[in-house]
C-alpha cells in the first residue's frame, strides 16, 4: 500500500470519525440539533450558483465529515487516461505497413525463492516502436516522453531499406480443412506470445 | 424450496460454472515454444517482415510474429495439442504460405524455402 493510499483511507476514516462522533456529541447532549429562529438562520452562498439556509447548523458537523469521506474516495480514483500521440512519415515504403508500439520492459524485483511477489506502477514514458513491412528490414525507435506537457512522440521520418519483393517468393499454399478466424491484430489474439 | 434457497443454490451454481469453465481462447495443459525461419530461393537469403500466424482448428488464431532481420519468427506459450496447427505467412495481406505443423513438443521449425 503506498503512501498515497494510506493517507486517503485515513481521511476516509477520519471522516467517518467525524460523522459517528457527532452523533455520539449529540446522544450525550453536548451538541444540539435544535433550530434556530428563522433570522438566525446560516446560510452559506457561492456566486450565486450555490445557496444553502440552514436553522441547524450542527449539521455542519455531518457536512464536513462527510466532505472528507467524498475528497477521500475521489483521490482513490484512478487518473483518467491520457492518449498519446504519434507523428512522423515513413519514406520510400511501398507494402502496407504495421506499427507496433509496446512500453518499454517493466521488471518485477529479483527473486530466489521461486515465488513472484511485486508491483509494477506502470509507465508509458519510455516506449517501443517497431515497424514491419513485408520485404522490408524492420525498423525500432526508443521513445521518451515528457513527464509533463503534450503526450506527443515526434517521430520524424523513418527510412526502411528493402531487401526482398514479393515477386521474389514462390507461394506454398494447402488447404484449411476448418473455417479458421480471419487474420486479426495481437489483441484479438487466442493464443500464443509472439518473440 | 423456498426463495433464499432458490437464490442460494443459484449463486451457487454460478460461482462453479465461473471457476471451473476456462474462458474462450484459454487452453489447459502445458505450452511450448515454436520457432522458425523464412528465406527467398531467389535471393537466397531472409525475408523481414512477413507476418506469420499459427491457425487451430479449435484454439483459433495465435498472435501475430513478424519475421525479423533474419527471417526468424517465434512464439512462446504455444499449447500442445493432438490435432495439427496450420503455419500461415502473409506478405502484407497477402497468403504466400500454409501448412500443418505437429506441436506435441517444442517446436524449431526447418527453414522454409519460399
Amino acid at each position: 500500500m503506498t503512501v498515497f493510499e494510506v493517507v486517503a483511507l485515513i481521511a476516509a476514516f477520519c471522516g467517518f470519525a467525524m460523522v459517528l462522533g457527532g452523533i455520539w456529541l449529540m446522544a450525550k447532549g453536548v451538541i444540539t440539533l435544535a433550530a434556530t429562529p428563522k433570522t438566525d438562520a446560516l446560510t452559506i452562498e457561492w456566486k450565486k450558483q450555490f445557496r444553502m439556509n440552514t436553522q441547524v447548523p450542527g449539521l455542519a458537523f455531518f457536512m464536513v465529515g462527510l466532505l472528507f469521506v467524498w475528497v477521500a474516495l475521489r483521490s482513490l480514483h484512478p487518473a483518467d487516461i491520457v492518449p498519446i500521440e504519434f507523428e512522423g512519415t515513413i519514406k520510400g515504403v511501398e507494402e502496407p505497413v504495421s506499427i507496433l508500439v509496446r512500453p518499454h520492459a517493466w521488471e518485477l524485483p529479483s527473486t530466489t525463492s521461486g515465488e513472484i511477489t511485486g508491483k509494477i506502477y506502470p509507465d508509458l514514458s519510455v516506449l517501443v516502436l517497431v515497424v514491419n513491412a513485408p520485404g522490408y528490414q524492420p525498423y525500432s525507435k526508443l521513445i521518451k516522453l515528457k513527464a509533463d506537457g503534450p503526450r506527443l512522440a515526434q517521430l520524424g521520418t523513418l527510412e526502411l531499406h528493402r531487401n526482398v519483393r514479393e515477386s521474389d517468393l514462390s507461394k506454398s499454399i494447402t488447404d484449411l480443412p476448418f473455417n479458421a478466424p480471419a487474420p486479426a491484430k495481437s489483441e484479438n489474439a487466442a493464443f500464443g506470445v509472439a518473440q | 424450496m423456498n426463495a433464499r434457497g432458490l437464490v442460494a443454490a443459484a449463486l451457487t451454481a454460478m460461482a462453479i460454472v465461473m471457476t471451473s469453465t476456462p474462458s474462450f481462447g484459454q487452453a489447459a495443459g502445458p505450452s511450448v515454444p515454436v520457432q522458425g525461419q523464412v528465406l527467398s530461393r531467389n535471393i537466397n537469403g531472409p525475408v523481414p517482415g512477413l507476418t506469420v500466424f499459427l491457425v487451430h482448428e479449435f484454439l483459433g488464431r495465435s498472435a501475430p510474429s513478424y519475421t525479423d532481420a533474419y527471417g526468424r519468427f517465434g512464439w512462446t506459450a504455444i499449447p500442445v495439442r493432438s490435432e495439427p496447427y496450420f503455419l500461415e505467412i502473409y506478405w502484407g495481406q497477402n497468403l504466400v504460405y500454409r501448412q500443418p505443423v505437429a506441436v506435441t513438443a517444442p517446436v524449431s521449425l526447418p527453414a522454409i524455402q519460399l
